[in-house]
């Protein structure tokens, strides 16, 4: 962290009222790099992103985009070079999945002649043959593709000269295993094209597998970060999760596998290892 | 592609538009009490040399006097009402936004009519019209005052609050009812004719002087309402994204409801509380052309100048020679539809 990062946050803290949400969270984000961040419910992961992306003035210290404090910054110019997806969003009229996309063009000034870009977009996140339904009447994970393929739309597929950023928060919540890997490959691709990606995820093994480096988050401070075999022990996971871990090598992928059961005792015994909170153990295709 | 929505070719639809439009406003200023053939209004306009002389000076005073400055408030009235309407709801993200039904309007009358009675109490023995340059700026007040009221009352967690918004409107209204019933309680006979219309609405008080105040107003929303087509667009999204994609949302939202609040004050100021237009028109423009806010406000600015004239043509000649108050026609077109759209929107929370 050495290098100026293109996203850099210095002892953040934000608190609603006398709470603290985030307490002193430093965290550089750079070009080519996937970072997840994983942490407990109300660890405050979302709030983390809400300050990066400016939409939370941060109580104390202060976040940087290319070394411009996020004040500074024109808020058009900063979108055509930062986009964020929100976990959840309700459009109303019946906007189609194909201008939804187009819509992520709005700060370029150019949504009428980047149709291809719009349909290249919608391709790599296997949403094109939507492109004329109404948004509204598609399944919750068809419209978190779509909603994927707006903010790619928006930093110009990370084709642009200037490096960008992706903030991602929860991009897969909604996605079956086959679309959750895919949408995470996209992610690394994007990354490959030196767009700096920020994301924020639940599945301890899908981060194990495509992050380049894990933050981990427990009561609004960042515990640990650094390479997800540093960091996604049985100690840290057992110490944040508050569950009994195991790791070990996935058989797919050669990668981290990591199988997780309730602490307290009275858990029956193998049968809660699909426990929500680390879905490990599944078979999955990468 | 699989199937979606078609979206016809916007030169096509503004060319139909525009038509409907021509011949709605023809229509308008042949039907009354006289009537005149569509091609004597074309001579008048062009080339009133060519008129038979007998007939000339009668057709000139009803279509310049009368007719067209009525039309020409039509158009001004109708065109407000639904981008107004269209902005609402793009601002409010919901459809059902109106600045009828969410009290806007009743604000603007609530304004004009302390205006009523203040200048017959202190001014006694003025009439009202002498305070004409004070109405528009008493509905705008209105306007602006209940537009916040309800902007801070309906929103939560930058999401608006459907049933808050309606039952605000509902409340609204319900003031305003109780300001003009005083107001018609302390009146005199001739200051009650004068009041009703705000109740129900009414061109009958056209004219170029009226048209004249009230244009500069209108013209202003009606003209800068298509540069906040992106940001609308965006918004849909949510507020928040719409600040991700470049757009000061709180600052456009801001420009909005002022010129909203000066649009729709200056149309109830001269022509009362017309109701439904607003709602109704940005709704079938959707249905028609999509909720692209490019499309949506121009269309709509056309559309709702449509029926607007035509349901005031409508409530000149439906009961002739007496008037009926065109609120009475665009409630009676415009509830029922408002009960299909709230039918229709039901089903599409909840399906089957």
């Amino acid at each position: 962290m050495n290098a100026p990062a293109l996203l850099q946050a210095n002892a953040l803290g934000y608190r609603v009222g006398r709470i603290p949400l985030v307490v002193d969270a430093d965290l550089g984000l750079s070009g080519g790099e996937v970072v997840a961040v994983l942490g407990p419910n109300g660890a405050g992961k979302s709030t983390l992103l809400k300050l990066l992306c400016g939409l939370f003035a941060p109580s104390s210290g202060m976040v940087r985009f290319d070394g411009c404090p996020l004040a500074a910054w024109l808020r058009r110019e900063l979108a055509v070079r930062r986009a964020v997806l929100p976990q959840h969003s309700v459009v109303p009229f019946d906007f189609t999945a194909g201008e939804i996309v187009a819509l992520g063009r709005s700060p370029h000034r150019d949504i009428r002649w980047q149709r291809p870009m719009v349909l290249r977009a919608m391709e790599r996140c296997e949403c094109a043959h939507l492109a004329g339904r109404v948004l509204r009447t598609l399944s919750g994970g068809e419209m978190q593709r779509v909603q994927l393929a707006r903010v790619l739309v928006q930093i110009g597929l990370g084709e642009g000269s200037a490096p960008s950023a992706l903030l991602l928060d929860e991009p897969v919540s909604s996605l079956d295993p086959a679309h959750q890997h895919a949408a995470l490959v996209l992610a690394r691709e994007m990354a490959a094209a030196g767009v700096a990606v920020f994301v924020i995820l639940h599945d301890l093994n899908l981060a194990a597998q495509y992050a380049s480096r894990i933050v981990l988050m427990k009561s609004g401070r960042i515990v640990a970060q650094g390479l997800p075999e540093e960091i996604l022990t049985p100690g840290m996971i057992s110490s944040v999760f508050d569950v009994q871990a195991h790791v070990s090598a996935n058989p797919l992928t050669g990668g981290l596998a990591i199988f997780v059961k309730p602490r307290s005792g009275n858990a029956q015994d193998g049968a809660n290892h699909s426990q929500p909170g680390g879905s490990g153990g599944r078979a999955q295709h990468a | 592609m699989s199937p979606g929505p078609f979206r016809p070719s916007a030169v096509l639809a503004f060319a139909v538009l525009s038509a409907l439009l021509l011949a709605t406003a023809v229509c308008s200023m042949g039907l009354g009490a006289v009537r005149i053939a569509p091609g004597d209004i074309l001579r008048s306009l062009l080339a009133p040399e060519t008129l038979p002389p007998e007939s000339r000076v009668s057709i000139d005073m009803v279509l310049w006097q009368l007719r067209i400055p009525r039309v020409l408030m039509g158009l001004l009235v109708g065109a407000t009402l639904a981008v107004a309407g269209a902005l609402m709801q793009g601002m409010f993200r919901n459809p059902l936004a109106d600045p009828g039904l969410i009290g806007v309007s009743g604000g603007a009358a609530l304004g004009a009519v302390t205006i009523i009675v203040f200048s017959t109490t202190l001014f006694a023995g003025q009439p009202w019209l002498a305070d004409l340059r004070l109405l528009p700026l008493a509905a705008f007040a209105g306007a602006l005052a209940i537009t916040l009221l309800i902007q801070g009352l309906a929103r939560t967690d930058g999401y608006t609050d459907v049933a808050t918004l309606l039952l605000a409107g509902v409340a609204v209204n319900a003031i305003v009812g109780a300001v003009i019933g005083l107001s018609v309680f302390l009146a005199s006979d001739a200051q009650m004719r004068t009041l009703s219309f705000w109740t129900l609405g009414s061109l009958g008080g056209a004219s170029w002087k009226t048209f004249g105040l009230m244009a500069p107003l209108c013209l202003a929303l009606l003209l800068a309402a298509p540069f906040f087509s992106a940001a609308l667009n965006a918004i849909a999204l949510g507020e928040a994204e719409a600040g991700h994609l470049g757009f000061s949302v709180e600052r456009v939202k801001g420009i909005l409801i002022y010129l909203t609040a000066a649009g729709v004050g200056a149309c109830v100021a001269f022509t009362g509380m017309i109701g439904f237009i607003g709602l109704v028109t940005p709704h079938l423009i959707r249905l028609w052309l999509g909720p692209d806010h490019c499309r949506l406000l121009p269309a709509s600015a056309l559309l709702g100048a449509t029926l607007l004239i035509a349901s005031d043509t409508l409530a000149r000649n439906i009961a002739a020679p007496a008037e009926l108050p065109i609120g009475v026609i665009t409630a009676a077109f415009g509830g029922p539809f408002f009960l299909v759209m709230l039918l229709s929107q039901r089903r599409r929370t909840y399906p089957e």
